[in-house]
């Protein structure tokens, strides 16, 4: 395997995208026994409904990058089955140059808003403060796995030994 | 509006659209698109600001708790083999019928439908018992593959429901509401597609057996209900959390997901393995949805910013059409695209442009929802692109893709003559609200 | 020629965006149409937690939100409209601006931040809607409430269970029964959110009256690079927002009376007594006081002394108040009271 820390990254991103599988769990969790808490002994779990929305913050942004290195995103295929092999590979590229470009950019802009918000301490107002900050941070880092994701598979592609890296990763589907 | 608006709103519409036929996944062209217009739009420190905080507002809202919530809780379904015993206990009600064992495919999915959210999963769930078996007992390829790719489509209609979660985010419609308005079209749905199928095996020969089999007694349609306590339970769970008013939508998808996680425990093979499984698909699916969520919130912001939905909902509203005629203008668009793109896909697309001509025409909401759901469950089951066709070549390989859509043709037009009943009855849907 | 771009997170037919569509017609016309605005409602271009940073950043040039809602960080001082003060919108918003304008804590608040406050208004007043009568403090005991902020801190201490639920959940919560009442939201939002159609009963709960504000805020670069010209048109029609807003609040809970009496049906609504009300507030008063000093602590020593200057404000402008707190309009309207 030519490839083996750009594999290595492939598999640390997914293995990060089951700890926001893990989020589901606790979300669930919190949900219940706060609604316990609510209906038993009329006193709900503070914060439940700001911790619940860290969890969902968790869940999608480290899982990002597990749903690119794993190929899971949707996608329109119709006019892309068509292509050869050589072709298909150039399509890859194109597609991924411009994604990386873009998710680069807002990936920038993110980390220094999440810089911003941890300076400013800011935080929401339920009934109790709770802090904002942490979620930019995960949502910024979140993101920059993604970029670290599509590079290596910009590499990969490049060098044409795309299907064998995915060949040695698991596979998922996104489906609803 | 100004020229450069318009023309900039349609180059908008028309590089996102090349991105997708080229192949760049839809979330990230959504993106790319929508960052182009805000850059054009914006001025810059603007555009940066938008930039930089869009991913957060886009998707922290505790109501899209549901979503990763009920995804988990279909998963877990599928894992413990309730496709297979809905089966079972369906068949023991209507197997005996003419067509018998298509129906209890129809009335299996709907059973499915009532603990999953997910059309793709109800058909494949469905399709590895059902399928084999019709096409051992006589039946065509035509009919076996179609009836469980369209009742597939179920799973999205009768609540839980993601394509409607999706629906409720985007357009920041009462997620209960749309749940409640799924279950009477629903059954409806199913019923006619039981209707049709008697239909189709006693008219079409060779397509079925058209004679009934042996009855089984009333005390083995007991056993039958009894045995699929899992599904009655975990949709009790559900829709009575809401309906009595235990919790909210957010909380019954919470009871609804752990309720099938203690199925899964109880079942004791594989079940941690399962459950992990579970959770790292469920969390997979989560991000790619809500990558599509703030793609497609990104890009309608950047097209609000053009100006171009304000008037289209104006120039829409100059031709004074009655609501029923302008809600027909308006599914127009998602019949077509659901020929190419996935109901989710569909909906974050279009939803920017219709959504505002739909709350200005007064049309209600809720039903738009219903419809457009129905519009997607079409799209699942037609040529190029049907999803739900695909699944269940994918779950019974030797299907033939050509006979499997021209099965599914029957239920297309089941499909829009229920659309045109909803349009004309809206209280069809609207009933249990 | 200028362009300024406007967003608010309220919808359109709240009075705070209808004073906002005031002003912005006001401004077009009274510059011959040197200033014109681009326009965002309901949090079509920014939700409420991106507005003033927003403002701050340059994003939008002027903005209307409750930044001391969604912002605290940044905006301690300015969460000042406690419930439990006053019932009379006119005056709470005559007493906020004239805080804004003596205050030199609170106005540093928006300065430091690169805003210029242009106004402020006082939301109207609210209600407990709920499934069960509440009319003593002590109705209150374990009563599961969605309410935030102030309120959530009077709720918690006379015994409910605060929940911080969004507003939307919250009217499907109470129409289910997942929690026994329903509050913050302003009299007319709650009627046209149909609040009256899904509660049992509506309560004025011992007057808890007023509790929130919006600002409205331009970026100050942005307007300080404006001509002078364009700068006094701003600053003129700025300054008649507050002198419209009694007359366009009074209309607002009007209407919404009269919807309420159409729709209602049988609701069992109930005002406080003189004797009542103040049993309430002795109940809670020192405690929201007692909060608001810890919250802003870490800015200031002077919570206390510009709480106190607050609520002297309101009570000089009280007596000229024509305003009619929601539930009592309600009671007129229905030939009640
Ligand atoms: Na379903
Ligand atoms: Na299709």
């Amino acid at each position: 395997m030519r490839f083996r820390l750009l594999q290595a990254i492939s598999r640390f991103n997914i293995a990060l995208g089951s700890v926001s599988g893990f989020a589901t769990g606790l979300m669930m969790c919190v949900i219940v026994i706060d609604v316990a808490g609510r209906a038993c002994f009329s006193s709900p779990l503070p914060l439940a409904t700001e911790i619940s929305v860290l969890l969902l913050i968790i869940k999608i942004f480290l899982g990002m990058a597990g749903a690119q290195a794993t190929d899971s995103n949707f996608q329109v295929t119709l006019v892309i089955d068509l292509l050869s092999p050589r072709w298909r590979r150039y399509q890859r590229v194109f597609s991924l140059v411009v994604t990386l470009a873009a998710v680069a950019i807002i990936t920038w802009l993110s980390i220094g808003y999440a810089i911003t918000s941890t300076r400013q301490g800011e935080s929401s107002f339920g009934v109790y403060p709770f802090p904002i900050w942490p979620e930019r941070i995960i949502l910024a880092a979140g993101l920059v796995f993604l970029v670290l994701q599509l590079v290596t598979d910009l590499i990969v592609t490049t060098l044409g030994g795309d299907e064998a890296l995915k060949a040695g990763l698991p596979k998922h589907d996104a489906s609803v | 509006m100004t020229m450069t608006d318009l023309t900039l709103g349609l180059a908008l519409l028309g590089g996102m659209l090349t991105l997708l036929i080229a192949g760049v996944p839809i979330g990230y062209a959504l993106l790319t698109a929508g960052l182009a217009g805000l850059v054009l739009t914006r001025p810059l420190p603007a555009a940066e600001f938008l930039l930089s905080t869009f991913a957060h507002s886009a998707s922290a809202h505790l109501a899209y708790v549901v979503l990763p919530l009920f995804l988990f809780m279909g998963h877990m379904c599928f894992s413990a083999g309730i496709g297979h015993r809905a089966f079972d206990s369906a068949r023991v009600w209507v197997g005996s019928l003419p067509g018998g064992l298509a129906i209890t495919t129809v009335f299996a999915c709907a059973g499915f439908a009532a603990v999953s959210g997910s059309s793709l999963a109800t058909s494949a769930t469905v399709a590895q018992v059902a399928v084999p078996r019709m096409l051992r007992e006589g039946y065509s390829q035509a009919i076996a593959s179609g009836t469980v790719a369209a009742a597939g489509t179920l799973g999205v209609l009768i609540p839980p429901s993601g394509l409607l979660i999706v629906y409720a985010i985007s357009t920041d419609t009462s997620i209960v509401d749309l749940f409640l308005a799924g279950i009477v079209p629903g059954v409806m749905t199913a019923l006619f597609y039981a209707v049709m199928l008697f239909g189709w095996v006693k008219l079409v020969p060779g397509a079925g057996p058209s004679h009934s089999i042996g009855r089984t007694s009333f005390r083995a349609k007991a056993r039958a209900v009894v045995e699929s306590w899992e599904i009655v339970i975990l949709f009790l769970i559900v829709m009575g959390t809401i309906y009595l008013g235990i919790g909210t939508a957010t909380e019954a998808a919470a009871f609804g997901a752990a309720g099938a996680l203690a199925i899964v425990l109880f079942r004791g093979k594989d079940r941690w393995r399962i459950v992990w499984r579970g959770l790292i698909d469920t969390g997979v699916t989560t991000s790619c949805v809500f990558l599509l969520v703030i793609g497609a919130g990104l890009f309608g912001l950047a097209l609000t910013t053009t100006q171009v939905p304000q008037h289209f909902t104006l120039w829409l509203t100059h031709f004074d059409l009655p609501v029923w005629q302008l809600t027909v203008v308006l599914l127009l668009p998602y019949l077509v695209l659901g020929l190419f793109v996935d109901g989710i896909t569909m909906m974050l697309l279009t939803l920017p442009i219709i959504f505002p001509v739909v709350q200005h025409a007064g049309i209600n909401p809720v039903l738009f929802g219903i419809l457009v759901t129905k519009c997607a469950e079409i799209g699942a089951i037609t040529p190029p692109v049907g999803l739900n066709i695909f699944v269940v070549k994918n779950t019974v390989p030797e299907i033939d893709l050509l006979q499997a859509f021209r099965g599914s043709i029957p239920f297309v037009l089941v499909e829009l003559l229920i659309i045109g009943l909803l349009i004309a009855f809206n209280d069809i849907a609207l009933v249990l609200l | 020629e200028t362009k300024l771009v406007y967003a608010g997170y309220i919808t359109r037919s709240a009075v705070a965006t209808t004073l906002d569509e005031w002003f912005m017609d006001q401004v077009e016309q009274r510059s011959n149409g040197r200033i014109t605005f681009e326009r965002y409602y309901s949090g079509a271009l920014m939700k409420a937690r991106d507005l003033f940073p927003g403002l701050t950043n340059g994003a939008v040039d002027i903005a209307t939100g409750a930044p001391m809602a969604y912002n605290p960080q940044s905006y301690p001082l300015s969460n000042i409209m406690m419930p439990y003060i006053t019932d009379k919108a006119d005056a709470a918003t005559k007493a906020i601006i004239e805080l804004y304008g003596s205050n030199e804590e609170i106005k540093q608040e928006y300065e430091r931040q690169g805003i210029k406050m242009l106004w402020s208004l006082a939301f109207p007043d609210g209600a407990i809607w709920s499934n069960r009568p509440i009319h003593e403090p002590e109705d209150l005991q374990g009563v599961r409430i969605r309410a935030v902020s102030g309120i959530g801190w009077a709720m918690e201490k006379l015994g409910a269970s605060p929940v911080p639920m969004s507003f939307t959940e919250a009217v499907e919560a109470l129409n289910r029964g997942a929690v026994d009442a329903v509050t913050n939201a302003p009299f007319d939002s709650g009627v046209n959110v149909g609040l009256p159609k899904v509660a049992k009963y509506a309560t004025d709960a011992g007057r808890l009256g007023i509790n929130g504000i919006s600002v409205t805020g331009i970026n100050k670069a942005r307007f300080e690079g404006l001509p002078e010209e364009d700068q006094a048109v701003i600053l003129q029609v700025a300054a008649e927002v507050p002198g419209q807003f009694a007359k366009v609040v009074n209309a607002a809970i009007e209407k919404a009376a009269r919807r309420m009496v159409e729709q209602g049906g049988d609701i069992q609504v109930s005002v406080s007594t003189d004797a009542q009300a103040a049993k309430w507030k002795a109940a809670v008063a020192d405690t929201l006081r007692g909060r608001y000093i810890e919250s802003v602590s870490r800015v200031t020593k002077n919570g206390g002394a510009i709480y106190d200057q607050f609520v002297a404000l309101v009570r000089k402008h009280e007596p000229d108040s024509t305003y009619t707190p929601g539930l009592e309009a309600y009671l007129k309207a229905a030939g009640k009271q």
